[in-house]
């Protein structure tokens, strides 16, 4: 019957939704442990497995706020750190990034002169930032910061000057017409229209950020996800290593779905 | 003594730049508008219609010649010559609701809040709208978003309406129940309305005068049609007038270039031209520009 096939009952659901869904990435993470289990079993091998790895940071896994002081706490306490810097930096970027897109997508003269700084800036590598900055800065924490904001700013900044230049002209005209003010212009033509575009850059800059963070604490020392892998590295402790590089994968994709979320609904909103 | 137009277009010329050099898109436009009055702007695709209704609302500029308004030369864009859109041009994030109060907020300083929000009702009322005032453009059909739009145009109490062929995208029961509508609201306010159209029955019906445009390039307005028509006027009733059918066959004749009564000689090149124009857009080709 028709009734019975569109609306199923609750169990066979539910069912249906783990053999169909769950399943599939079940077994092959599965498969993907038993393999390296294998492999890393032999005398000659030089990464633990995955048993190894729990084993050897059970303490890590079950206590991750623990605090001993300095650079010795918990795993929650190390993320926390990267967490706050890339907060600050990437904030700092989105506010930058926005407003420059902005400027250079209504200004042609702000496009003609910026443009070609952008392009070749924007090619810098994250970690080429960090000597300058910290020459600037003279100061670990802020240089952090900065190659954070740096990293995140171009994709942000470009996305956002490709949205206002794209903006239908169809509203163009109707906000001339209405003979629309500049803030209205602004608050209800421009920035709907280039939202979606905008949280393209701002999805793209999250996950750079990410990918900046780690890579420049483990230079610039003290807590930070980035520094712990550092230091598990310097103390051969490479099941700590295992576990970081999950965490900070989990992290990594916890971001990006989160501004992926909010983009996704903006876009929605505002589209046609 | 004639009464002052409301709207004329003097000596106008429109040239665009391109690659292959300048193209002479409109010449020597000349037009007059009385208020209150219902010009249709009849022509093939191409032939510059559009640009003449840009250049009118004030979206485009002319390379020569001026367009009055109440005897004042117009100054760029303006709600005093608001426009409809073909395709609607509703604000996709606001519902219908907010994209009239919007088009009264910047255009209508001189009413309250209040009254703003009031007149947002009324003109959404007026359309028959009411019902979908909160539902944001995508959730209405193409009839409803042009009605929408009609009521953003009419709320801002334009001196002009200018329709850019307001129900070309639309099914044809929705295009006869939109134009009896329009009829209706114009009959009723008055409004002085510059309508672009394809479509002969919805120029006879709807309009008082018929403006025929000439082919591009160098595309003039070449002939005028009085429609001899009784006001109020409906469709039943209309469809019975043996005047609406000498009308229509005479508008159609001279689409398809078969009435040579041109004042000057050339034109018959031209309207020949157009049929040509005509059926080569029926079959989906570009229109070809003639040689000359």
């Amino acid at each position: 019957m028709a009734t019975s096939s569109s609306s199923p009952k609750p169990l066979l659901r539910i069912w249906r939704y783990t053999t169909q869904r769950m399943l599939p990435p079940v077994v092959v993470i599965f498969l993907f442990l038993l393999i390296w289990q294998i492999l890393c079993s032999r005398e000659s091998a030089h990464l633990p497995t995955p048993t190894a790895v729990v084993s050897d940071t059970l303490e890590l896994i079950l206590n991750p706020f623990y605090n001993h002081g300095g650079n010795d706490v918990g795993m929650g306490w190390q993320i926390w750190a990267s967490l706050k810097r890339v907060a600050l930096g990437y904030s700092l970027a989105v506010v930058v990034g926005v407003s420059l897109g902005i400027l250079i997508g209504i200004s042609t003269w702000a496009m003609r002169g910026l443009d070609p700084i952008f392009q070749v800036l924007r090619t810098v590598p994250p970690l080429a930032w960090l000597p300058i900055s910290l020459a600037g800065f003279q100061d670990n924490n802020p240089s952090a910061i900065f190659v954070i904001f740096i990293t995140a700013i171009w994709p942000i900044l470009i996305n956002t000057s490709v949205g206002v230049l794209n903006i239908p002209s169809d509203y163009q005209n109707v906000s001339k017409v209405l003979r629309l003010n500049h803030w209205t212009y602004f608050s209800k033509i421009m920035l709907p229209a280039a939202a979606p575009y905008i949280f393209t850059g701002l999805r793209i800059g999250i996950g750079l950020s990410w990918l900046g963070i780690v890579a420049a604490e483990m230079l610039i020392g003290g807590v930070g996800i980035g520094f712990f892998i550092w230091d598990a590295w310097n103390s051969s402790l490479i099941s700590d290593i295992v576990l970081a590089l999950i965490y900070v994968g989990i992290v990594g994709y916890i971001l990006d779905r989160i501004v992926a979320t909010i983009g996704d609904r903006v876009a929605q909103a505002t589209s046609a | 003594m004639k009464p002052e137009p409301r709207l004329q277009v003097k000596n106008l010329e429109k040239t665009f730049v391109t690659r292959n050099g300048p193209y002479h898109a409109l010449e020597n436009i000349n037009l007059e508008v009385r208020p209150g009055e219902f010009v249709a702007l009849m022509g093939h695709s191409g032939c510059g219609k559009s640009t003449l209704l840009n250049i009118i609302a004030g979206l485009d500029t002319a390379t020569d010649g001026e367009v009055l308004l109440d005897g004042d030369p117009i100054r760029g864009p303006g709600p005093d010559r608001m426009m409809v859109f073909q395709n609607y041009s509703l604000l996709p994030w606001m519902n219908v609701y907010k994209n009239v109060l919007l088009a009264l907020r910047s255009c209508r300083p001189d009413l309250n809040r209040k009254t703003q929000e009031s007149e947002a009702r009324r003109y959404i009322d007026m359309v028959g709208l009411s019902h979908a005032i909160h539902r944001l453009p995508r959730e209405l059909s193409g009839g409803m978003k042009q009605r929408a739009s009609i009521a953003r145009a009419l709320a801002v109490n334009p001196r002009v309406l200018l329709l850019d062929e307001p129900f070309g995208a639309l099914d044809a029961l929705t295009r006869e129940e939109l134009q009896d509508e329009l009829l209706a609201i114009w009959e009723q306010n008055n409004t002085t309305v510059v309508m672009i159209t394809h479509d002969a029955d919805e120029a006879i019906l709807l309009s008082d005068r018929i403006l025929m445009m000439t082919n591009g390039p160098a595309a003039r307005i070449g002939r005028e049609f009085p429609v001899p028509l009784q006001r109020p006027r409906d469709r039943s009733s209309l469809l019975e007038d043996p005047a609406f059918y000498t009308l229509r066959n005479r508008l159609i004749a001279h689409l398809f270039g078969e009435e040579d009564d041109f004042a000057k000689g050339d034109d018959f090149d031209n309207t020949l031209f157009g049929a040509e124009a005509y059926l080569s857009e029926a079959s989906l080709e570009p229109a070809p520009f003639a040689e000359t």
